[in-house]
């Protein structure tokens, strides 16, 4: 009766409440799901609502990256951001008499995606060393790496972050991820959103997240199995283009450059099982190709970045033939363990005093710090 | 803003609670309110067009009176020529215009000119090709005397900006929906449910079949041809047909049912069309309401099968079918293909008729074989339609002869569907009513365990968001 007087025309009554129903419904499934969870592992759905997303759309620099001078504790993982979004320490854009800046561009192995504090990231462990062989200077070592970033997204935190920043050095370890775009398309960098609105289901709703994840052999797609790309019909010109696009952007400013080829855990001198155990984060990113493609495909990009290196005449440190393959590095395919990044950033720092790549005084010889 | 997102999905509930329930006993007021959400829908996709659609509703708008008051007919035919032209310029500068430029180049290329013309970067609206021709079928009906002119702007830019049908069609006739804004329309009973019926039933077609086709056998297949057996390739095609049908009808069921919730009727835009027995007959099944305009709008006015030559008349048709669809030349390779079967048709026919010979009664296996041989034609001519160049649709063909690659990786699910989809074009007609009157007539409580159900196996097959086929048009 009171529903006829508020709704007098309101169409079928019996549709109404079976809408009403359905989303009652699955508010009592997605409620008692989240009760499980909090009984399981006392995670609570306030505390997510509240949480805030670790990476966001920074407007002034078109990139994704951390959420300016934040502090992150997810996943048994502490991030730090600076003002700039970046895991790294705060920068003024005012450089010091005696300050020298290096800046460790790169992706996700330069942040320290599997490293449990900024401290035990790459570019962290070159501000150490760094520090310990040129004591009379003030090293801020920047660490310019964001999980995920190509060539593209690396030019753009070259051109509008460290370019201002007036930096001494570029280290540069480009990574692998513009390898994923021979499986998914190269993104179209001049893409530009014109919708009005464009909001998501909220990633705290477990009920979809639970029936995607128990029923993905439903999705299983026999057909992609047997379809691979070949390496071999790779056209490789765009990688390099991208590189050497960097590299005169980088040029431009008089800035010394210190190229690192890129290294991975798993190796072709090991057992088939143990390589396909060690790439499974690679290929999870580029499914398109095999664990041997994989292979071919990781040296011919290195084979790229050797070459422009050589075409440019800037040093390069090989660390795919120096750094030992195998878990003890590396916490997955590709990404350093705290070992891994003391034995990587020991090799840059004598590369960069070797190569007279910083105008420091005086290098302390390794003797001397002892 | 896509029908299958969550997205819409909100927004929908927000829309029929407002039109249902808040503003179901002001008229004015409810249509004002889906003029705007139809603009807002549409807005969610790219805010830069509303002006367009805003101007090509204006145009028409404002021509429309002027044909009806013209007392001469030279003085309609150009206040016709006004709309048509206007409105047929937007819709070529946005969706053909690189066509053009890429065509000259080729041409003068072959002539022996150097240098190219710059393509020009345009992006194509959304939906551009269904609104424009809805708004020149409401001139072109006041220019035949089928309708007056409709007073009020807003109603006018409600049935151009309708949101159901907004972005793929059916293509409604102003003859058809206006008079129902005006509210000359008995609704049927229980709309609502039948409407949310229609609506579940297309989001089953589009997730349930179409997607699954698409992911497991369709794209896999196109993809890479070269790396498939001839007979996964065949499946591939015949996957592709029925990929194409459940999800631009699964698309009309959505808008549709929408419609009707909101207590508007739109035509039906597919009736069976595998179980067509001649091509021509196909063209009577399949988006019945982009057919049907071509027929009257096109085929009538050059002449139809009355004045000059009927096959010219019928080439034309369907190579402007064929072109409609997309700015490349394996649509009008697509189009001469259809236009050409159905002359062919047309043909045979009429030597029948004149030699007294009556029309071929299919019936039992024979009425089977005569379907089964107008869909392999039908699902054939699509290799020009899906594979996005004449090149790619020889590449695809090429690669169906090649039997020294055995690669056959079918799947359970994708086959599954494709036999279960295939198996439902066949099922008596009746069983569609039956459906809707299942769901209205069964209890409260088992239609929402029923939708609780449906969502729940709609995420779990659902695949990567996949926009309809027919948005592209």
């Amino acid at each position: 009766m009171l529903l006829k007087r508020l709704f007098p025309s309101s169409g079928s009554k019996k549709a109404w409440f079976a809408l009403a129903y359905t989303l009652l419904a699955f508010c009592l499934i997605e409620g008692a799901l989240q009760f499980r969870l909090y009984l399981k592992e006392e995670d609570r759905l306030s505390d997510r609502l509240l949480e805030e997303d670790t990476v966001v759309f920074n407007e002034e620099f078109q990139l994704n990256l951390l959420r300016p001078s934040s502090v992150s504790d997810k996943d048994n993982q502490i991030i730090k951001s600076n003002s700039f979004g970046l895991r790294s320490p705060e920068i003024s854009l005012e450089k010091r008499a005696n300050e020298l800046r290096v800046a460790v561009l790169g992706a996700s192995t330069v942040m320290g995606h599997t490293n449990p504090v900024n401290e035990e990231t790459l570019p962290y462990r070159i501000q150490d060393q760094l520090e310990q062989l040129i004591p009379n200077k003030k090293i801020n070592v920047i660490n310019a790496g964001i999980n995920g970033f190509s060539l593209f997204e690396q030019k753009t935190v070259f051109d509008k972050i460290l370019k201002p920043l007036n930096i001494d050095l570029l280290v540069w370890y480009t990574g692998f991820n513009d390898i994923a775009f021979y499986c998914t398309g190269v993104p179209d960098q001049n893409e530009t959103n014109y919708r009005l609105v464009d909001f998501k289901l909220p990633n705290w709703i477990l009920t979809s997240e639970l029936l995607v994840k128990n029923t993905e052999f439903v999705r299983e797609i026999k057909a992609e199995s047997d379809n691979f790309v070949d390496p071999a019909e790779l056209d490789l010109m765009p990688y390099r283009e991208r590189l050497q696009a960097i590299v005169e952007a980088v040029n431009e400013e008089n800035i010394p450059i210190l190229m690192v080829a890129n290294t991975r855990a798993f190796r072709r001198d090991m057992p088939r099982e143990k390589q396909i155990e060690l790439a499974e984060f690679s290929q999870n990113k580029s499914l398109c190709f095999d664990i041997d493609g994989l292979q071919d495909v990781y040296d011919m990009h290195n084979d790229e970045i050797i070459n422009v290196s050589n075409d440019y005449n800037l040093p390069i440190l090989r660390l795919d033939q120096i750094m030992p393959a195998g878990d003890g590095y590396f916490d997955d395919s590709i990404h350093f363990t705290l070992k891994g990044n003391d034995f990587v950033a020991d090799l840059i720092t004598k590369k960069i005093a070797e190569e007279g790549l910083l105008n420091a005084d005086q290098f302390l010889t390794r003797r001397e710090v002892k | 803003m896509s029908f299958q997102s969550f997205q819409f999905f909100v927004f929908l509930i927000i829309v029929l609670f407002m039109a249902r329930v808040v503003l179901a006993k002001y008229q004015n007021l409810k249509k004002l309110f889906l003029l705007f959400a139809s603009y807002f829908f549409y807005m969610c996709w790219d805010y830069r067009f509303a002006a367009l659609i805003l101007g090509i509703t204006a145009i028409n708008y404002i021509v429309g009176p002027k044909i009806a008051e013209a007392t001469d007919k030279g003085a309609k035919k150009r206040w016709l020529a006004v709309s048509l032209l206007s409105s047929l310029a937007i819709l070529g500068y946005f969706k053909y215009t690189n066509f053009f430029i890429d065509s000259m180049n080729i041409l003068l290329t072959n002539l022996g000119f150097s240098g190219e013309l710059p393509l020009l970067n345009i992006a194509l609206p959304v939906g551009i090709s269904f609104y424009t021709f809805q708004s020149i079928s409401y001139t072109l009906d006041i220019y035949r005397g089928k309708i007056k002119p409709v007073e009020s702007f807003s109603d006018f830019a409600l049935f151009v900006a309708f949101f159901p049908q907004l972005v793929a069609g059916p293509i409604v006739r102003a003859a058809d929906f206006l008079p129902q804004l005006e509210g000359k329309h008995k609704e049927e009973d229980n709309a609502m449910e039948s409407g949310i019926a229609l609506i579940v039933r297309g989001l089953i077609k589009k997730i349930a079949f179409a997607d699954i086709l698409a992911v497991h056998i369709v794209d896999p297949a196109f993809a890479n041809p070269g790396n498939f057996s001839p007979i996964f390739l065949l499946i591939g095609i015949y996957a592709y047909s029925y990929q194409v049908y459940m999800d631009f009808s699964g698309y009309t069921d959505i808008a549709r049912g929408i419609a009707r919730a909101l207590g508007y009727e739109l035509h039906i835009n597919f009736n069976r069309p595998y179980k067509a027995i001649s091509v021509s007959n196909f063209w009577q099944r399949w988006h019945i309401s982009m057919s049907s305009f071509f027929r009257d709008y096109l085929f009538f006015s050059v002449g139809g099968s009355k004045y000059g030559n009927v096959y010219f008349n019928l080439m034309i048709t369907f190579v402007a079918i064929g072109i409609w669809h997309g700015a490349g030349w394996n649509f009008v390779v697509y189009g001469l293909i259809h236009g050409g079967l159905v002359c062919l048709e047309r043909w045979r026919r009429n030597r029948r008729a004149d030699q007294g010979i009556p029309e071929p009664e299919y019936k039992g296996f024979r009425l089977g074989l005569q379907m089964f041989w107008i869909f392999n034609v039908i699902a054939f001519s699509r290799l020009f339609f899906r594979g996005g160049s004449v090149e790619s649709a020889m590449e695809y063909g090429t690669a169906m002869t090649n039997f020294s690659v055995t690669n056959t990786p079918f799947d359970v699910l994708g086959l599954g569907m494709l036999l279960l989809a295939f198996a439902l074009q066949y099922t008596p007609t009746h069983w569609n009513i039956f459906w809707k009157d299942i769901y209205c007539r069964v209890p409260l409580v088992v239609q929402s365990m029923f939708m609780v159900t449906l969502t729940y196996v709609l995420i779990v097959l659902s695949t990567e968001e996949a926009p309809f086929i027919y948005f592209q048009f």
